[in-house]
């Protein structure tokens, strides 16, 4: 009987400890223990190239979400037809591999105001006119940490996978320009630099974009 | 009774696990913004990295890329008001906000994969992988942007633009200044 009790009390006590050390991380779960350990990247310096001097009024950003993919086939080879095949592509007499990239991003456009000059701007009296150029697109944000690989069969290379990944982007562009995006950029361009124009206490502003 | 106690315990550690974090719906539109960029820094860094912390797996994996990213930065445009401008005849004092990093930028055509070392037993890392390794020198692109003196630039650029466009409206003499605090109107 008193056997019975001391495993029992032995049976909690070691629950106990297991559940203080899992508490407390000093033991790792049993899955973290098979669990594969991050790749972290060394902390290198960083070297500047180049520093340039800008005046991009940025006025829209346009978030977008977007799908590229890119094939490869080929007719099997007589060794490859006797081999499996795992490319999803089975008993046929062709094989290859595909890659899917989902690309998240944002589109940057507005108004290059380093192509202002002395004659853009026109001040007579309570009056000014500013004449701006038109809106563009200034940047196409798409990090690494944006791109997300959904499905990837055979071996890509780094230079094929980055086609896939600029491809990505240049949809994005073609997306955001069907939206109308710059048009809207050169609205909004005019109304915050007739806003800030008006801060000076001129009284008739005029703001256009050339063309 | 021993056969119990471990098949309990390996229940009991096997459940130990971590609550799941609640996502939230993110939503992709146009956006109106106010930035007026004045300075892009283009900066090189090396990504260097060893996959050896896994204990069971056989063999290492080392791999060198190098990048290039685009640092911008500049002022909110939408911050300045008529508050922030201060006139006395041909002279005019602006208060600019201070200049704020809006983006860090690397294209996938800046990453090159320069050397990889892949061990026996090992595949060679994956397009996923290679992006993970990226994201994070993007990281540490972001947080030395201070060190790198990206918003003094800005500043000083801003300064520089802003004097220059006044000037082209007419007034002889500009001041320009940083700060929350707007010019008190007289």
């Amino acid at each position: 009987m008193r056997k019975g009790w001391t495993r029992y009390i032995f049976l909690i006590a070691t629950v106990l400890i297991v559940l203080l050390l899992l508490n407390t991380k000093w033991l790792p779960s049993f899955k973290n223990m098979f669990k594969q350990q991050p790749v972290t990247i060394e902390n290198t310096p960083i070297l500047i190239k180049e520093i340039n001097e800008l005046a991009q009024l940025c006025t829209i950003t346009a978030f977008d979400e977007v799908v590229a993919d890119s094939v490869v086939i080929k007719i099997k080879t007589p060794i490859e037809t006797l081999l499996p095949d795992l490319s999803a592509f089975g008993n046929l007499p062709i094989t290859g591999k595909r890659i899917v990239i989902i690309g998240k991003g944002k589109l940057i456009a507005g108004v290059d105001l380093k192509k202002l000059n002395e004659q853009s701007i026109f001040v007579h009296g309570d009056s000014v006119s500013l004449l701006l150029p038109r809106a563009e697109i200034l940047d196409v944000i798409m990090n690494p940490s944006d791109f997300e690989t959904f499905s990837e069969t055979g071996e890509w290379s780094s230079e094929a996978v980055t086609a896939v990944k600029v491809k990505a982007r240049k949809k994005m562009i073609d997306k955001a320009l069907q939206q109308g995006i710059l048009n809207k950029a050169n609205t909004r361009s005019i109304a915050l630099l007739e806003n800030f124009l008006r801060g000076f206490g001129f009284k008739k502003v005029t703001v256009k974009t050339v063309g | 009774m021993y056969k119990r106690y471990i098949y309990f315990l390996f229940c009991l550690v096997a459940a130990c696990h971590t609550a799941p974090v609640k996502q939230e719906q993110e939503i992709l539109a146009l956006r109106e913004i106010n930035e007026l960029v004045t300075v892009e820094y283009i900066v090189n860094k090396i990504i260097k990295a060893s996959d050896d912390k896994t204990w069971y797996k056989i063999g290492d994996r080392k791999i060198l890329m190098t990048c290039e990213a685009t640092l911008k930065a500049g002022i909110d445009f939408s911050a300045i008001n008529a508050e922030h401008i201060q006139i006395n005849n041909k002279q005019v004092t602006l208060t600019l906000p201070h200049a704020t990093l809006f983006s860090v930028s690397i294209k996938p055509e800046d990453i090159k994969v320069a050397y990889e070392e892949i061990g026996a037993f090992r595949n060679s890392f994956t397009t996923q992988e290679r992006d993970m390794l990226a994201a994070q020198a993007q990281k540490q692109i972001q947080d030395s942007a201070d060190s790198l003196g990206v918003l003094q630039t800005a500043e000083a650029n801003a300064s520089l633009f802003a004097s220059n466009f006044l000037r082209n409206m007419g007034y002889e003499k500009v001041i320009i200044q940083f700060g929350n605090t707007p010019v008190k109107l007289n």
